[in-house]
């Protein structure tokens, strides 16, 4: 155990002062003026009591993939990065599973497989770390077997900060300070204190192995009537049969790229319910539908889906195991590759967006994505313009988890995820009008109430938007809290623990929970 | 003398009246003690922080002074300016927007005005953000070398410090400091409340802390702030306002809470704040609800002045004794004033000004320079909801 302190001074700060959005720090005023590396949860309590003495902002770092400025807009404070705290080995006396918050999922997985044959649902980018994605709510291509990767929850190790600035270590669960963990499944990303451990009394198996596929269409001799038959035969999949449970195994990203991407397309992972390959019904069913709307031959790392958070993975096909590419694989080789993560994420410039659908694309929807897919903008290349929309619903949308969690979007069968990438700073303001532009008019359309206009606020197609992917120009609507945690309640309970725990607010940024 | 202001009942009622154009919710604010060196007695324009007519934003307005009459010469938009502060060499007007968001994030704002030296007319020259969570900013204080702001943040539980460039604009926060603490008094005390920074004549900053019973001593150095000390003041009491006595060796406080007035000893030399020499209460109040104090120190340290926000108890003056800091009282003026704020004293100590927010008035009061007395209080302008004011003699 051991803090190592980075300064301005060192010739690590350059490269462990920014994220792996390269848009921040924004400028070099806005950077904090030391990191405090740690090993272990008594190095950060450490970190944190030494920066509350000094009167300095500490933010945190696990992973360093959060999508705004949260972490590194913070000018002369402190950044406490967990990155090297990767514990997976169970506490003395504590739950059969801990995950320290600095762990990457790559190799969480990895672990969780290797002791247990156990796994988290959690998200496909191994370098992204547990710290910030369960705290949000991660998910990924298992939630709709098995849930958010904050719902297998039953404790964390958190470090609050009480009204006279000391530092105090809970381990809070059902029983202890319930309504912070309850925070913490869903709402607790650095907001209320810093997790470092998050604990598990159980987690879901792995599944033995799985199927990828994907589906592709080229963009050459697309029409917006097939696009619509394309997206309406998808959307109304996941709100009708997606629901029935033999499909919760089967995971989609459909990739709506930019037409100057060339195509677009959709992955698929898929296992039966328990975990094996026997029956490939459901997924031969699913790909079936696309039939009538042509999709191409395409080799499957073509059409591989990458960005943000989701990186599915295709290997060369082993062989055609029906009409579309397919290749089977066991499911740590498919889900855990490479990616050391950690330390800057290159020059790569990047702007998301969220959104939750409890039913099909309409077709004005259709026809704006249609529209701000197909568009040009001089000076703008939107060929890495993508929205992401994933197949949710399934475990995810066990009524009662939203009474016990800070996740309130229950009724979902799609999830959205603008995202647009760029590599130079001079074009900040041209990329980010683009997608703000399609997302404000998107949801301008007949489907948003127009009290809300411009956002995907909750009503009975939408459910507002995910906390792990946060957008800051939500700060523009006064009802952004409700975006992310609903207007059923949770928005109060969550500003009550801010009160309680944090009185002094020492763990803000722009979007955390205001008292 | 026609203006002079009897408070008998029909005018209390007559000037509530006038009011109840800009009703709104005035903070406690209190005028800058901005540098008194080498300022004449007299006074020529003045700016107040006040609502604006239609009562649903708010300007600060220019007034020139000819004797007893402020005349109002103009006026400039803003938001919440709660308190205002002139640099030091009085050609720059700095005001706060006491809000809890700005630009859609969670802090408040400072804006930087020139001021004509002719007419003492305001031109905006920038505004600039406070730190995140830096919300409501309820004072401020220009370095006495007149290169850096700072601002205690009420909301916030911090201070932060803005450079002051050539030309009296401001540059983006350089240095933050966030508090921590809290007190007994669960509505108010829940975490660090500070209220009110002053330099003192080393070029240290005082600063009070409502919401930590606790006197702190900074040292503000290339645009950012550090812990010099650190003094517990008594529990509960509310620190809000400082004065320093021109020995150097006394800090007069009026705590917020219990509405009361302590003594310490200071060192001025090493920037700390000794033992507590004297505590006493301003008022008993008749009512629940408890009143606030704001304070003024005449120059000859001789006298002190406070006042009660709620209650209408008017104004205490008190005799100092500048080697004990022992407190007594000399005079209550009890002119049916009601909640006085943004109290200040002119440099030569003739006059003591302040503002009735609910009565909608600037009020002056004489003030004798042997004895220390009031006289009464003569209305000199008539303002809706003033809220902040400061008094350019340069």
């Amino acid at each position: 155990m051991s803090i190592e302190t980075i300064t301005r001074k060192d010739p690590r700060y350059s490269t462990l002062i920014k994220g792996k959005n390269s848009r921040f720090p924004t400028s070099e005023a806005d950077a904090a003026s030391r990191i405090e590396l740690c090993d272990d949860a008594a190095d950060v309590a450490l970190a944190l009591q030494r920066a509350v003495n000094d009167g300095l902002r500490p933010t945190v770092r696990s992973g360093g993939h959060c999508y705004e400025d949260f972490v590194y807009s913070n000018p002369g404070g402190v950044i406490l990065d967990l990155s090297m705290f990767t514990d997976t080995s169970p506490l003395p006396g504590g739950p059969k599973h801990r995950i320290a918050a600095g762990a990457q999922l790559g190799g969480v997985y990895s672990d969780l497989f290797k002791r247990h044959n156990a796994t988290l649902p959690g998200g496909t980018c191994p370098s992204v770390a547990a710290g910030g994605h369960i705290s949000g709510g991660g998910y990924g291509l298992l939630s709709r077997l098995h849930g958010l990767t904050s719902d297998w929850l039953s404790g964390v190790d958190i470090l609050t900060v009480d009204s006279g600035g000391k530092v105090v270590p809970r381990r809070v669960d059902h029983k202890h300070d319930p309504d912070l963990f309850r925070a913490c499944r869903g709402a607790g990303g650095g907001g209320f204190g810093i997790i470092t451990n998050f604990l598990f009394d159980e987690l879901p198996p792995v599944p033995q192995e799985v199927i990828t596929a994907n589906i592709s269409f080229s963009w050459l001799d697309m029409t917006e009537e097939r696009f619509e038959a394309i997206l309406k035969t998808y959307g109304n999949y996941w709100e009708t049969r997606g629901k029935d449970p033999d499909t919760w195994g089967m995971f989609t990203v459909f990739g709506l790229t930019h037409r100057s991407a060339g195509h677009l397309g959709i992955s698929i992972q898929f296992c039966n319910p328990d975990g094996i390959c026997r029956d490939l019904k459901v997924l031969n069913e699913f790909i079936g539908l696309f039939h009538p709307c042509d999709p191409v031959q395409t080799t499957p790392a073509i059409a591989a889906v990458t960005g943000g958070e989701r990186a599915m993975y295709h290997a060369t096909p082993e062989g055609c195991l029906g009409p579309q590419m397919m290749s089977r694989h066991l499911w740590l080789d498919a889900n855990v590759r490479g990616g050391g993560g950690g330390g800057a994420g290159g020059e790569q410039r990047a702007k998301y967006k969220s959104s939750y659908m409890k039913r099909n694309f309409s077709s004005a929807e259709i026809a704006c994505f249609y529209k701000y897919l197909t568009r040009t903008v001089p000076g703008v290349d939107l060929s890495r313009s993508t929205v992401l929309v994933d197949s949710y619903g399934g475990a995810v949308n066990k009524k009662e988890l939203e009474e016990t969690t800070a996740v309130p979007q229950r009724k979902s069968v799609m999830k959205l995820q603008f995202i647009t990438y760029w590599n130079n700073q001079q074009d900040d303001a041209a990329y980010i009008e683009c997608i703000n532009e399609f997302f404000r008019e998107l949801y301008s359309g007949p489907d948003a109430n127009p009290k809300y206009k411009e956002t995907p606020y909750w009503n009975d197609h939408y459910e507002g938007c995910y906390i792990n992917y946060p957008d800051k120009d939500m700060l523009a609507y006064p009802f952004w809290p409700q975006l992310y945690y609903g207007d059923q309640g949770l928005v109060p309970v969550l500003e009550g623990v801010k009160r309680r725990y944090d009185p002094n607010n020492i763990f803000h940024y722009a979007m955390s929970i205001r008292a | 003398m026609r203006d002079r202001l009897v408070w008998n009942r029909r005018d209390f009622v007559r000037m509530a009246g006038c009011s109840l154009v800009g009703a709104m919710s005035a903070r406690l604010a209190w005028s800058s003690t901005a540098s008194k060196e080498n300022k004449g007695g007299s006074p020529r324009f003045a700016y107040i922080g006040h609502a604006a007519k239609n009562g649903s934003s708010h300007e600060i307005g220019v007034f020139t002074i000819d004797g007893n009459r402020w005349k109002p010469t103009g006026a400039v938009a803003s938001n919440q300016p709660s308190f205002l502060s002139l640099h030091t060499n009085e050609r720059f007007l700095y005001a706060v927007n006491d809000v809890s968001r700005y630009n859609n994030l969670p802090s408040g704002a400072v804006e930087a005005y020139a001021v004509d030296s002719h007419d003492g007319s305001l031109t905006l020259l920038n505004r600039q953000p406070l730190s995140l969570s830096g919300t409501e900013p309820r004072h401020m204080a220009v370095s006495p070398d007149g290169h850096a702001l700072v601002v205690a943040l009420h909301g916030g539980g911090a201070y932060n410090v803005l450079p002051i460039d050539e030309d009296g604009s401001l540059g983006r926060v350089s240095g933050i400091l966030k508090e921590t603490g809290s007190g007994p008094d669960e509505e108010h005390q829940q975490a660090a409340h500070p209220q009110m920074v002053m330099f003192d004549r080393m070029g240290r900053l005082l600063g009070a802390d409502m919401g930590s019973d606790r006197l702190s001593v900074f040292t503000v150095d290339d645009c950012t702030l550090s812990l010099t000390a650190r003094s517990a003041a008594r529990a509960g009491s509310g620190p809000r306002h400082v004065e320093l006595h021109p020995s150097g060796n006394l800090v007069f406080v009026a705590n917020g809470l219990d509405a009361s007035v302590s003594c310490y000893g200071y060192d001025e030399k090493n920037g700390r704040i000794l033992e507590q020499l004297e505590h006493v209460p301003t008022f008993k109040y008749s009512s629940g609800e408890k009143s606030a104090v704001v304070m003024a120190m005449h120059p000859s340290g001789d006298f002190l002045y406070t006042t009660h926000r709620s209650g209408g108890e008017g104004i205490t003056v008190w005799r100092t004794n500048s080697s004990t800091g022992a407190l007594r009282v000399i005079q209550h003026e009890r002119d049916g004033l009601q909640s006085l704020h943004a109290m200040t004293m002119t440099p030569d100590g003739s006059s003591l000004l302040a503002l009735s927010p609910k009565s909608g008035c600037v009020v002056r009061w004489r003030v004798d320079r042997g004895s220390g007395h009031l006289s009464q209080p003569v209305q000199v302008a008539k303002v809706p909801a003033p809220m902040s004011m400061v008094v350019k003699y340069l």
